[in-house]
């Protein structure tokens, strides 16, 4: 006892408690020793210019990662991500073109966007509940329907959308770029239904499905809401990407979905559901990225680089599930 | 005065089982009512039509007067009747606050969730037990990090929270310590006083007379009587269980050697305590009591399930270790359980691969022909007078009875010293038990021994030399000869 009162205030924290309560403090961690490491090899990266143009380029990548963790807190999977992308990305680039870059036109194309990912979403949600299909497979044979109908829309890379675009997404407001303020939208959104005890019960339906059912959780219009969520959010990665490419793709955003989900599970989200938090997904997609940079900056052999980035990425899954493993056992 | 909840000619059938033939029921308004009754007599299945987390298939509820229609548990609970079950429904990664209130109504501003005046009803709810809680419990602590009573605890306040009218306890005070059971019952006689019904399903007679002021009994589906708890007496409600017993015919004394293959010396292991038992050469002997008290653990740690044992396993002169089945098999141990869909059969497989499987990792055959196996599976298949096509039939194609002779069949195959079965008979038609009861005592003649446990009180004692009766991972008793009855059977396993 005596003993305790000489430490320093520092030790005195239950960092175990610490980590318990908040389970993305584990993604600030490495988030900032990537950082430093990046720092050391280049100064220039941490200069404020340089990180805003970073977290731009990332952000298609956060948003994608945010909406799956609705998702897979529910104990679900959603595979359709990446074509998903395709899908709105193709319709908001030929809306655009069609009202010819008026400002109407945008605001249109962007809202018919925003509905049709949302939309995507609610009907993955919709077969698994309804028709009670499995999650992976149902999400992949929708994930090629997107596809089919990215393709049907826009059969080739192409279209042009106003520079207004790119300006919008790489611009500031009030010194801030407005990548952070989408990204706060995000965040308080996600407030927003935590305080309305959404998340407790998508948790509560990933957890134990007969126990949330029980105690009266409406389990299938919550994984519906998920799907829904996901869709959202897979929109506004979308918006992202084609704030970076200014065209349109029927090819855009593939691969998302297994990043989306990487970046998840290293944010300390359960793959098999109810636990995790979107916030400590976003962490786990700026991790990801960082890795990449980190294997560029290192100028490590090309040759070399996919897999260091996997290594890497494996290094992050076990830290965690490590270290999750050692809060759930109880100090006696 | 109309009672606050009564069910009249409550019937229901699960398959070919009539669980539930006469249900009816009377609960009065502040009353400590028992439901009591022998294994699988239908006391759960009773508690769960009322909060229809199953379905009656005939019969009436009425509740303050009332029909009562409703179509889930969440609704019985609006309805202000709430049932704590023996199976936990807590959800593990969340905090006992976010388990507590988890499908209730939020009840701050605008329809938001009331954080903080939910955190000061869960910590005077966890007040109540504080005496008997780890100091480090909070409403944040995350369920996983709780011990199984302290599991059962906030399962109980999650229902007390909601301040039902009629409060169902179905065996809630099995995983609890004896404090902790006491400072339930005082919550449970406060909310009697207050004017809340709780009807309590439980096992031990003690609990019973301690609290109780009427209990129904129930036997083989039928509600038989509802005795006032201040003037009946133990032996009274024993026998109102067990009935007048049929003809209680006799087992035919076999002739059992003195010698001893299976020595069991105090052993101990999770849900085992000091357990001490002889099994002689080519006896039967029987595991019973009431379920769950053990006998399905003692028959997996003797396989090799349980990784810490203490105590020491004697089979022929030889300490065995019980490291894993496969040693087990090796030292001519086998196992057959009830559950042959998750332990016994290889759906689709035929019955050639169902039965020959054993055999093959024992023999640590390497190269087979299929013909050799075959003539080695028949003579063992025409012993349990097996009915079949052919043996490349698939075995999901055979009758539960038949799937289940497949599996002795299998373990014949290795010639083992000793079965342990638990619960073999499950969803086995009678003709078959009949065939499987007279092919034991075939067996036992052989020189095999049997370790068994059924959930079915009556085969057990026709069909044992003798029965071991458990209660809370002890051996309680031991019946033989005369001594082989139900009633004395329920006198010691609850008392």
């Amino acid at each position: 006892m005596n003993t305790n009162s000489t430490k320093p205030r520092w030790l005195k924290i239950d960092w175990k408690e610490r980590f318990r309560k908040t389970p993305y403090l584990l993604g600030i961690v490495i988030v900032i020793l990537l950082m430093i490491l990046l720092g050391i090899r280049n100064p220039k990266y941490l200069r404020f210019m340089s990180l805003s143009v970073k977290l731009k380029s990332w952000m298609p990548l956060l948003f994608a990662a945010f909406g799956q963790t609705f998702v897979i807190l529910t104990g679900g999977i959603d595979l359709s991500q990446g074509t998903m992308i395709a899908l709105v990305n193709v319709i908001v680039v030929q809306l655009v073109m069609y009202f010819e870059g008026s400002v109407q036109g945008i605001i249109i194309a962007v809202s018919a966007g925003i509905l049709v990912g949302t939309a995507a979403g609610i009907i993955n949600g919709l077969l698994l509940t309804r028709l009670r299909l499995q999650a992976l497979i149902t999400t992949y044979a929708t994930g090629v329907i997107w596809k089919g109908l990215a393709l049907a829309v826009m059969g080739e890379p192409g279209g042009k959308v106003p520079m207004s675009f790119y300006h919008f997404f790489s611009g500031k407001f009030l010194y801030i770029p407005v990548a952070v303020y989408l990204l706060g939208f995000s965040i308080l959104l996600y407030f927003f239904l935590l305080k309305r005890g959404i998340i407790t019960e998508l948790k509560a339906v990933g957890g134990s499905t007969m126990a949330a059912f029980e105690s009266g959780v409406n389990v299938n219009s919550k994984k519906v809401m998920a799907y829904g969520i996901c869709g959202f959010f897979t929109a506004l990665a979308t918006l992202a990407i084609i704030g970076e490419t200014i065209s349109g793709s029927p090819l855009a955003g593939a691969g998302y979905e297994l990043e989306a989900i990487s970046s998840a599970a290293i944010g300390g989200a359960s793959l098999s559901g109810g636990f995790g938090s979107p916030i400590g997904s976003l962490f786990g997609g700026v991790i990801t990225r960082l890795i990449n940079d980190i294997i560029f900056f290192y100028g490590i052999d090309v040759k070399y680089q996919q897999l260091m980035q996997g290594v890497i990425i494996i290094l992050a899954l076990s830290f965690g599930s490590l270290l999750a493993k050692s809060l759930s056992r109880r100090d006696k | 005065m109309v009672p606050l909840l009564e069910l009249r000619g409550v019937t229901k059938r699960f398959g070919g089982v009539q669980a539930l033939s006469q249900g009816d029921f009377v609960l009065n308004k502040g009353e400590i009512h028992f439901l009591v009754g022998a294994n699988g007599c239908g006391k759960s299945t009773l508690s769960k039509i009322i909060v229809c987390a199953l379905e009656k298939d005939s019969g009436e509820i009425f509740y303050k007067g009332k029909a009562l229609n409703l179509s889930s548990p969440a609704e019985a609970r609006r309805a202000g009747i709430a049932v704590v079950f023996q199976e936990l429904s807590l959800i593990p990664d969340l905090t006992v606050q976010e388990n507590m209130f988890l499908g209730s109504k939020n009840q701050g501003m605008l329809g938001f969730v009331d954080s903080k005046s939910q955190k000061k009803m869960c910590e005077k709810a966890l007040a109540r037990f504080k005496a008997v809680l780890s100091k480090d419990i909070c409403p944040e602590t995350p369920v996983t990090r709780l011990s199984t009573d302290e599991r059962q605890i906030i399962e109980i306040l999650k229902v007390l929270i909601r301040e039902p009218e009629v409060l169902i306890l179905d065996e809630a005070t099995s995983s609890l310590h004896t404090t902790q059971v006491e400072i339930l019952f005082n919550i449970v006689r406060e909310l009697r006083d207050e004017g809340c019904s709780i009807i309590l399903i439980s096992h031990k007679m003690k609990e019973l007379f301690e609290i109780g002021d009427r209990a129904t009994i129930i036997r083989n589906g039928e509600t038989v009587a509802t005795v006032d708890l201040k003037s009946a007496t133990h032996d009274e409600i024993v026998t109102h269980m067990v009935g007048e017993e049929l003809s209680s015919s006799k087992n035919e004394e076999r002739e059992i050697s003195e010698n001893v293959l299976l020595d069991v010396r105090n052993l101990s292991a999770h849900g085992l305590k000091d357990i001490n038992f002889t099994l002689n050469r080519g006896e039967i002997l029987g595991l019973s009591g009431l379920q769950g008290q053990g006998q399905s653990e003692l028959l997996l740690t003797l396989f090799g399930n349980s990784s810490d044992f203490r105590g020491e396993v004697v089979l022929d002169n030889k300490s065995l270790g019980l490291k894993s089945p496969g040693h087990c098999v090796r030292d001519g141990l086998s196992y057959i359980s009830g559950d042959r869909k998750k332990y016994g059969v290889f759906q689709i497989r035929s019955i050639l691969e169902n039965t020959a499987l054993a055999y093959i990792r024992k023999k640590r055959v390497h190269l087979f022909s299929r013909k050799k196996l075959k003539i080695s599976v028949l003579p063992i298949l025409e012993r349990l007078s097996l009915v079949y096509d052919s043996l490349d039939q698939s075995i999901s194609n055979l009758s539960g009875g038949n799937q289940q002779k497949v599996i002795i069949g299998r373990w014949l195959m290795t010639e083992p010293k000793i079965l342990l079965m638990d619960d073999p008979t499950k969803g086995v038609d009678i003709k078959t038990k009949e065939e499987l009861y007279t092919l034991m005592k075939e067996l036992c003649d052989a020189g095999v021994s049997i370790l068994w446990n059924s959930s079915e009180d009556q085969e057990i004692l026709k069909n044992t030399d003798r029965v071991l009766v458990l209660n809370e991972g002890r051996i309680v008793d031991e019946l033989r000869g005369d001594r082989l009855s139900e009633y004395e059977l329920y006198k010691a396993a609850m008392a």
